[in-house]
């Protein structure tokens, strides 16, 4: 049974549909990044499965739970830091673990236990007398953290934990990711490409409300990217290196990428993929007497990936 | 739920809220009583000069239309504000513990205050012979008329999720009950409603309970108000989930 199931999961705030149509399912001990620009409906998906919202129509499940009739069940499995990271601002960070612990039902030699294993995990031992009005944000993202982790809940679900963060607090966040994400089911929402390629084995993209793409992470730039790219450089003639490559059959537009002297650079792809794509191109450029400086298969990343499927004029056309 | 009253009754405590409640409340009490009397009527414990508090306790719905809201006012407002209602109702709880718990810490805080009145029936009792029958019949009916109006005060902070407004608003309702019934303020309203605005005023019922006059009836009916919004409040909170 998957740990969460979604389906057509739509989410209208007034006549503003925020959701249209979302589905897909998370297998016990999945990481996976949800990924969607500003405004995607990330969020909105996220406090559906914590059931902090109703779904407008559709289905969502967590281990078996349906969001709606059988909210606290559901609500116990989960561990969820919600964006924005809302704190009680005037207790002590020990004093609101404590609380929190409480609110879970969670008591005595188990709670301090567990407390303790938390604040040993997101280093916050410094901190624990300290109220949380006085800590600084990446200070802050860590208790949310903790207290997500309080329960060891089943699935964590951290809604852009690292927004607002300097470099090294967002190595530090990000390595607390990956220890939980051994041996939990964790939801990463994001609009950071690079921290999903580093923390998480599948990405779903979404963008207006729906689902672009769903898949490996290491498979997905492969899929959406299209024919490879190859980089050319060359000595010479920009205009022959241009008429050249445009005689390719399958040939796209040649794109300058980079130019120095009469030293330049230019991408473009070969339709179909071919094998000897890459020994054409060295042909062609031989042919009209250039010299070749480098050829490069330049591989598609995720933000390749990213920017095709979620750019906004595609939709608005 | 008792995590929850727990929680909020440690964020009163950090705040003035609760102090400036417990201080308005005793001193305005003590004060009308013994110094400058009564709004509306002036009488103090020297100008009545008998040992019966019923003035004393008549002065418990004027107060409470001010100092009660102003408490119930931050309960759901704060929570709305800083997104941390995101995290209660996350949790596994039920809307109707969150509810509930928040309710008993404002109620707490109101059986504080009346304790802290405990010394004016003592001296008098100095004086004199007090009958403290209707001294606890009075508390009785103090506390069960604090929680409805409480319960008004949370329904509003959640329903208007602004304090300011929250307050004014519990205020004005509150005020509504406690006059409606006076014989001032039928003048003013048809003679049709009379019934009805005596029955649903709280004074009367007030004055009853508190002479020790204790009617399952009048009980029921501040019990059935309190009821009615904390039910209210819970259906406000969940229907913030929407559709
Ligand atoms: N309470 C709300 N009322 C109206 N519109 C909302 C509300 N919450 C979110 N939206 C809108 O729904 C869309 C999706 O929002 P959200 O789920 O927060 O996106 P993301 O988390 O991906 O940035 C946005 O266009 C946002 O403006
Ligand atoms: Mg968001």
């Amino acid at each position: 049974m998957p740990m969460i199931e979604v389906a057509d999961l739509r989410k209208d705030y007034g006549s503003f549909r925020a959701l249209d149509g979302v589905s897909f399912t998370l297998d016990r001990g999945e990481i996976l990044g949800f990924l969607g620009p500003n405004g995607a409906g990330k969020t909105t998906t996220m406090k559906i499965l914590t059931g902090f919202l109703y779904p407008t129509s559709g289905r969502a499940t967590v281990a078996g739970h349906d969001v709606m009739e059988n909210s606290v069940e559901v609500r116990r499995r989960i561990g969820y830091l919600p964006e924005h990271t809302p704190l009680y601002d005037d207790m002590t960070v020990s004093e609101y673990l404590h609380t929190c612990g409480r609110l879970r039902g969670m008591a005595g030699s188990r709670l301090a236990e567990r407390k303790q294993a938390v604040i040993g995990l997101t280093a916050l031992g410094a901190k624990a007398r300290a109220p949380i009005h006085t800590l600084s944000k990446g200070y802050r993202q860590r208790v949310g953290l903790a207290q997500a982790l309080l329960h060891e809940p089943e699935i964590i679900i951290l809604d852009e934990p690292t927004v607002g963060l300097d470099p090294n607090q967002v190595v530090d966040v990000r390595a607390i990711m990956r220890e939980v994400g051994r041996d939990r089911t964790v939801i990463l929402c994001s609009h950071i490409l690079s921290e999903v390629e580093a923390v998480c084995a599948r990405v779903i993209i979404i963008n207006d409300g729906r689902i672009v793409a769903d898949g490996a992470t290491a498979d997905l730039a492969r899929q959406h990217a299209g024919a490879p790219l190859y980089r050319v450089q060359v000595e010479g003639s920009l205009a022959a290196l241009t008429a050249a490559l445009q005689q390719l059959p399958g040939a796209s537009q040649p794109v300058l990428a980079q130019a120095g002297g009469s030293n330049y650079c230019i991408e473009v792809s070969i339709a179909g993929a071919p094998v000897d794509a890459a020994a054409a191109i060295m042909a062609a450029v031989n042919s009209v007497g250039l010299r070749l400086v480098a050829l490069e298969p330049r591989h598609a990343t995720l933000e390749d990936v990213f920017r095709k499927l979620t750019r906004p004029t595609e939709h608005a056309a | 739920m008792i995590t929850i009253a727990w929680k909020e009754l440690r964020s009163f405590l950090n705040s003035p809220i609760a102090y400036i409640f417990l201080i308005a409340f005793t001193g305005w009490l003590s004060g009308s009583y013994f110094v400058w009397g009564k709004v509306g009527q002036g009488l103090t414990f020297f100008s009545v000069g008998n040992t019966s508090l019923d003035v004393y306790f008549s002065l418990v719905p004027q107060a409470f239309v001010l100092l009660v809201p102003a408490l119930a006012m931050r309960l759901w407002p704060d929570e709305l504000k800083s997104g941390t209602v995101e995290l209660l109702m996350t949790y596994p709880l039920r809307t109707w513990e969150v509810v509930c718990g928040k309710f008993l810490a404002g109620l707490a805080l109101i059986a504080l205050g009346l304790v802290f009145t405990l010394p004016v029936p003592w001296t008098v009792a100095i004086y004199g012979d007090l009958d403290w029958g209707p001294v606890w019949g009075a508390y009785i009916a103090s506390l069960m008329l604090g929680g409805a109006f409480l319960s008004i005060g949370l329904f509003m902070g959640a329903l208007c999720s602004e304090q300011v407004t929250a307050f004014i608003v519990t205020a004005a309702i509150c005020l509504l009950f406690v006059l409606m019934g006076d014989t001032l303020i039928n003048l003013f309203i048809p003679r049709g409603l009379h019934e009805l605005s005596n029955a649903l005023s709280f004074s009367a019922r007030f004055n009853y309970l508190g002479r020790g006059v204790v009617d399952v009836a009048d009980a029921f009916y501040f019990s059935s108000v309190t009821g009615v919004f904390l039910l209210l409040n819970c259906t406000v909170i969940e229907s913030r989930k929407g559709v």
